[in-house]
């Protein structure tokens, strides 16, 4: 693997409306999501999904558990919507959410994280024309409400289990602490409840209370150890989240691509002679949950880190150093050119590691730069999230409060109104939606109307995407790893098994796609067994 | 490549990049007041738009938690 292996996002959006509760409207969105047919009705397949399977060789106690863990016991009324792309939308909690489908790398990701934006917005807008009770449902992608509730937005990433677990964990710590400096996409407010005036980086850092832990939304930990892989035994999952919801194109593919260059670093370190471990070790924060919140609080970009063997580092320098092991390492498996870059394998790689020295020289310019240096740096804000929300915000207060430094003048909610229509899906009073064009794109508009409407063709995705697309009222169950038909002519399910996410692709599937007249012919085709009858009354397979 | 010597291509770059910058100083000027109009004609809009509704839009936004 590169920068090209399985990953996936999660995103969890806002929504309001003028009269009821978030959880009311979330559940109306999803309805909207499936108003157009039958795809509505198939279930969600909880039986694959164990939240309380911990990375770090050990399971919880499900009796130990807070309820709100427990995902695979979903409430009765809960409603799943499988997309065509092969997606899912559904009601997480309190916010309406959208998992993409499995992609093969950061670009297509972001294309198919973005396309979640679309249909999200699509199924408000059909909830809407129903003419609900709660008014009109309004979505917002952003993580934050300023009153002390965070919600998620989360990445997945398929990894090798012969990694050692300390040495992900050390890698992840250091990464996620420091790259708030490039992905993050600007917050209005300090502490938990926005209790302190200020802008800092990133919309997620205040919440995150411990450095590695079960847990998504409590004392959310910063290395999240969830190890659900959805895939063979000798891969698992790196489950993010501690990433903001970003609006921009370049850092949705910087958090993907260099989490996944580290990732293939740590895969290839001992084939490279590199000891990944002391050099992680060189690295290691004093105190990495405060470290997170500095590093978002500090704008001159350039505030020291304690080091736990002493010393200080700054983000950048990290930054800096974390970069350079994935160029040693990748020059030793991959050799170099006659630059003395290394040989990337793939253009997805190339253009990753690009973008992420870019990154480096857009902080190392703004970090050198004052606040009217900061106003003109119009190509920086077209990559760097926080920058181009900082500008209007404070091109607002130059207009409202030429004389009061940043901070009082954040009181007025008209500057803080910036923020919340900065992430406003409503393309009429979106802030983001007028700038754009001012941003780098990644993924056209062409591209991004692909991916609501099919599946990435390289994962197994493709397959579960088109039988729901052809054949929904065939379908009883769907899970990221399994389908399972209605009853065929006989009174039998089938179920077929799709553990590895990289078989039934496009290539794999489309003769005996075209082939089939439904999808009894089609999973059978394909190696479906018969599925066992489920047990009444089994609160896991209700929904 | 050796850490050091990457850092250092990177210090490199950074100098090269402000030579850069400097030199196509004029040209970069005239885009960037191109840019900050078209800025100013977005705070207009917000402007005017927040100036009627922006404390309840903001206090109205709550949400529960999430993951």
């Amino acid at each position: 693997m590169s920068v090209r292996r399985v990953v996936g996002t999660e995103t969890e959006y806002a929504v309001m409306a003028d009269r009821g509760n978030p959880v009311r409207w979330s559940f109306d969105v999803i309805s909207g999501a499936g108003a157009d047919g039958d795809a509505r009705r198939i279930r969600w397949d909880y039986r694959q999904e164990d939240p309380v399977n911990d990375m770090r060789g050990r399971r919880l106690e499900r009796a130990a558990a807070r309820p709100e863990m427990l995902t695979d016991e979903p409430q009765r009324q809960i409603t799943n919507v499988l997309a065509d792309n092969g997606g899912r939308l559904y009601v997480d909690h309190a916010h309406p959410e959208y998992s993409s489908p499995e992609t093969c790398d950061p670009f297509t990701a972001v294309a198919y994280d973005t396309a979640g934006d679309v249909l999200m917005r699509r199924a408000a807008e059909h909830a809407n024309a129903e003419g609900l009770d709660d008014g009109t449902l309004r979505l917002y992608r952003n993580n934050v409400d300023g009153k002390g509730a965070s919600w998620g937005s989360h990445e997945n990433y398929l990894m090798r289990r012969d990694v050692p677990f300390d040495a992900t964990a050390a890698m992840m710590t250091a990464h996620f602490v420091t790259r708030q400096q490039y992905v993050g996409s600007g917050r209005i407010g300090l502490g938990e409840r926005g209790e302190r005036a200020g802008y800092q980086l990133s919309q997620r850092a205040d919440y995150f209370h411990m450095n590695v832990a079960l847990q998504t939304t409590f004392d959310r930990p910063i290395v999240n150890t969830r190890d659900e892989a959805h895939a063979p035994a000798d891969m698992r999952r790196l489950h993010v989240i501690v990433g903001d919801a970003n609006r921009m194109d370049v850092p949705r593919v910087l958090k993907l691509g260099t989490t996944s260059m580290l990732l293939w670093t740590l895969e290839h370190a001992d084939e490279a002679g590199i000891d990944v471990a002391s050099r992680l070790e060189q690295l290691r924060l004093a105190d990495p949950v405060d470290a997170m919140h500095r590093v978002s609080h500090d704008l001159t970009l350039a505030e020291p880190l304690a080091l736990a063997h002493g010393g200080t580092m700054t983000a950048w320098q990290i930054q800096v150093m974390l970069n350079a092991l994935v160029y040693e390492t990748a020059a030793a498996v991959h050799g170099t050119d006659t630059r003395g870059e290394p040989v990337w394998p793939d253009r997805e790689t190339r253009s990753v590691m690009a973008m992420w020295k870019q990154a480096l020289l857009d902080v190392a310019a703004i970090r050198h730069a004052d606040d009217g240096e900061r106003l003109q740096s119009m190509a920086e804000a077209g990559r760097l999230e926080w920058l181009l929300k900082w500008q209007l915000v404070e091109r607002m207060r130059r207009r409202l409060h030429p004389d009061e430094p940043l901070e009082r003048a954040l009181a007025d909610p008209r500057l803080q109104a910036i923020d919340l229509r900065w992430a406003s899906l409503d393309e009429s009073e979106s802030i983001y939606a007028r700038l754009r064009g001012r941003t780098e794109r990644t993924a056209s508009d062409d591209e991004i109307a692909q991916a609501v409407d099919t599946p990435p063709a390289d994962t197994r995705a493709w397959l579960r995407g088109t039988l729901v697309r052809r054949w929904p009222e065939q379908l009883r169950a769907v899970s990221w790893t399994h389908v399972t038909t209605r009853d065929d002519a006989d009174g039998r399910q089938w179920t077929l098994d799709m553990s590895d996410p990289h078989a039934f692709t496009q290539e794999a599937c489309a003769e005996v796609l075209a082939g089939a007249d439904d999808a009894w012919g089609a999973v059978r085709a394909l190696g479906a067994t018969p599925a066992p009858r489920p047990r009444d009354g089994d609160a896991r397979n209700a929904v | 490549m050796p850490q050091e010597q990457h850092s250092q291509s990177m210090a490199h770059d950074e100098q090269h990049e402000d030579d850069a910058a400097i030199g196509a100083q004029t040209t970069h000027r005239t885009a960037a007041d191109a840019a900050i109009d078209d800025l100013d004609a977005i705070l207009d809009d917000i402007g005017m738009v927040l100036e009627t509704n922006a404390e309840e839009y903001v206090s109205g936004f709550v949400q529960k938690g999430g993951q």
